[in-house]
């Protein structure tokens, strides 16, 4: 890495954002080169590869978040208890699509039709939709219900989804009674099996359509925001929204629509962590809110390539830190976030400070 | 297409025929504060009416007020036939009504280009095209910054794709609030020629303090004071009328 070269350089490269973050990445690239020399290649390759899995479903999560809080201010700590919605919605729904209607021992639900014992492909798909669609539902029923009359007024949407959470997590309990993820959950999902790289290294199929789901995330999303005139709209309105209704644009619409994707990519996250996390916890949203919270300030408020950049960071770099410093493995984000904040107040990828 | 503007006469022999926009007994309250008092103005198709008044008047509050932006709470505020009251901004602008504020309104952080696409609502890309030829007809400078993000132009080239931004759907009036206010007068000159091309097309309620603009631009002149019209008619009586300018303008006649 060579830098000292700063005249010749091109211009991109003198972008002081472009600079702080391959600044970041060389020092953490030190970081690791340093504390590897002690874990061999395989374990090395396995750890990077579930740093980017990790990342994908880290992505999801504070892809969401970064439309709904970095990019129209709102405060909203019921994403995580969307992600765990949705994350135990797909589980429930596939569990159920996959018993055989013989085996079924649950004959009094009133959803008990729906055990049909669909292969693993398609219960997979319809789970997921299941999955997204509940966190949909329930992202569009906070911003109706709730939301909409409050943007603008961080006090009380902190005070209101803060309450949500404990509502949702406790009702979660009742809707689902689910007590534990079924033993084979994690094995039956689609799809199966492992890509055997080398006799060393291997990766489940599972964990690289995780990967694909990540990436087609933002490619969708960013085009979405970049490309179209929705996105226009969407950023038009969180700039100056009075002056995109003169334009003629019902903006209160294309709030409630962005608010139901965000919803919808942390219910997506959700099912993707029950996938690697062979089944659900109640507090897992909780726990992985924070995380993408600060993803979301590190890659900059407002900045969607920053969320992703971000994820992938945090994602990349926790599993080695967890192995070398099991003490750390909590706090090294926010370690990462006072760094970040330190050398760019306003994120890697934010706009002016 | 006219090629030059048409001589005053003949405006004002069609403009009482259609008016455009009425407003009548308009109230606006904002907060506490009593905006709009009663006014009573009519806009007449094809000109351009200036709307006069020192300072805190209630000229924005007029055009805010017609947008939606503000609503009024009393009053009557019909456009070619239908209410506006009790619409939505969104619903108003697209009955052909385009915006202009006084803060010109732009998105910062998009292209000039991105600007104009947004406003051009529904628009196919051949008349996009079109719409887009004839903004770079009226100002051609705006060519050389079309993809500069629109916070990084001069307030004089902001005005322009303000406007510009007017013109990118089939608007059939457009209200314009103070865009000579901070600009060099240079710049006035061109935003003025443009208003001055632009009137056979379009409607312009225009809001103006720069006397000169005003009475070069205008047609018609609605002279308003603490949320009423104290006086109105074509602009050339105002012109001749040093004794009203000085009254409610601060300023010696033409």
């Amino acid at each position: 890495m060579k830098l000292t070269q700063t005249q010749t350089v091109p211009a991109f490269v003198r972008d002081r954002r472009v600079l702080a973050l391959i600044g970041l990445i060389g020092l953490l690239l030190l970081f690791l080169l340093y504390i590897n020399t002690a874990i061999k290649f395989p374990v090395f390759v396995s750890f990077f590869i579930n740093g980017l899995v990790e990342s994908a479903i880290l992505f999801l999560m504070a892809s969401g978040l970064s439309l709904i809080f970095g990019l129209m201010n709102v405060v909203n700590f019921a994403h995580g208890a969307i992600f765990t919605w949705g994350g135990f919605a797909f589980i429930w729904a596939f569990n159920l699509l996959t018993t055989s209607p013989t085996e079924a021992t649950d004959k009094t639900s009133p959803l008990a039709w729906l055990q049909i014992g669909l292969d693993p492909f398609p219960a997979t798909l319809l789970a997921l939709v299941i999955g997204l669609t509940t966190g949909a539902g329930l992202g569009a029923g906070l911003e109706f219900l709730a939301i909409r009359r409050l943007y603008g007024r961080p006090v009380f949407q902190i005070l209101l989804t803060l309450g949500l959470v404990l509502v949702l997590d406790e009702s979660l309990r009742l809707v689902f009674s689910l007590k534990a993820p079924t033993y084979d959950f994690q094995n039956s999902i689609w799809p199966p099996g492992k890509w055997k790289i080398s006799p060393d290294i291997s990766i489940n199929w599972k964990y690289l359509a995780i990967m694909v789901i990540g990436l087609l995330v933002f490619i969708g999303v960013y085009w979405l925001l970049n490309r179209t005139k929705v996105g226009l709209v969407i950023r038009g309105g969180v700039e100056d929204s009075g002056m995109v209704q003169a334009l003629g644009y019902n903006v209160k619409r294309y709030f409630f629509g962005v608010f139901i994707l965000g919803s919808a990519l942390a219910a997506l996250g959700g099912a993707a962590h029950t996938v690697t996390s062979s089944g659900g916890t109640e507090g897992m949203g909780q726990a992985g809110l924070l995380t993408a919270f600060v993803v979301v300030v590190i890659g900059g408020l407002g900045s969607f390539e920053g969320a992703a950049v971000g994820s992938l960071l945090v994602g990349l770099v926790t599993p080695y830190i967890a192995y070398h410093f099991p003490a750390l493995a909590d706090s090294f984000v926010m370690l990462l976030l006072v760094l970040v904040l330190l050398v760019r107040p306003q994120g890697l990828f934010g706009g002016k400070p | 297409m006219k090629p030059s503007n048409p001589p005053i006469l003949e405006t004002m022999s069609n403009a009482p025929s259609e008016p455009l926009l009425q407003l009548a007994g308009l109230q606006t309250y904002i907060g506490q504060f009593h905006i709009l008092q009663g006014l009573e103005l009519t806009v007449p198709a094809g000109a351009v009416t200036v709307l006069l008044g020192r300072n805190g008047a209630g000229k924005t509050t007029t055009l805010k007020t017609i947008m939606g932006l503000t609503p009024a709470q009393e009053g009557q505020l019909n456009y070619q036939g239908v209410s506006l009251r009790g619409r939505t901004t969104h619903e108003i602008a697209r009955l052909g009504i385009g915006y202009v504020p006084e803060d010109r309104g732009i998105f910062r952080d998009m292209t000039v280009e991105e600007n104009l696409t947004l406003a051009a609502r529904g628009e196919k890309p051949a008349s996009y095209r079109l719409r887009l030829e004839r903004c770079h007809d009226l100002f051609p400078d705006m060519r050389r910054f079309m993809r500069q993000k629109a916070g990084t132009l001069s307030g004089g080239q902001q005005q322009m794709v303000a406007i510009s931004r007017g013109l990118m759907t089939d608007n059939k009036l457009l209200l314009i609030d103070e865009p000579s206010k901070g600009l060099a007068p240079i710049v006035v000159k061109a935003v003025m020629d443009a208003l001055e091309k632009l009137k056979s097309e379009i409607t312009i309620l225009l809001v103006e303090q720069n006397f000169t603009m005003a009475s070069v631009v205008g047609d018609f002149f609605y002279l308003i004071d603490d949320g009423q019209n104290v006086a109105n008619g074509p602009l050339s009586q105002l012109i001749a009328d040093p004794a009203l300018t000085r009254k409610y303008l601060g300023v010696g006649g033409a």
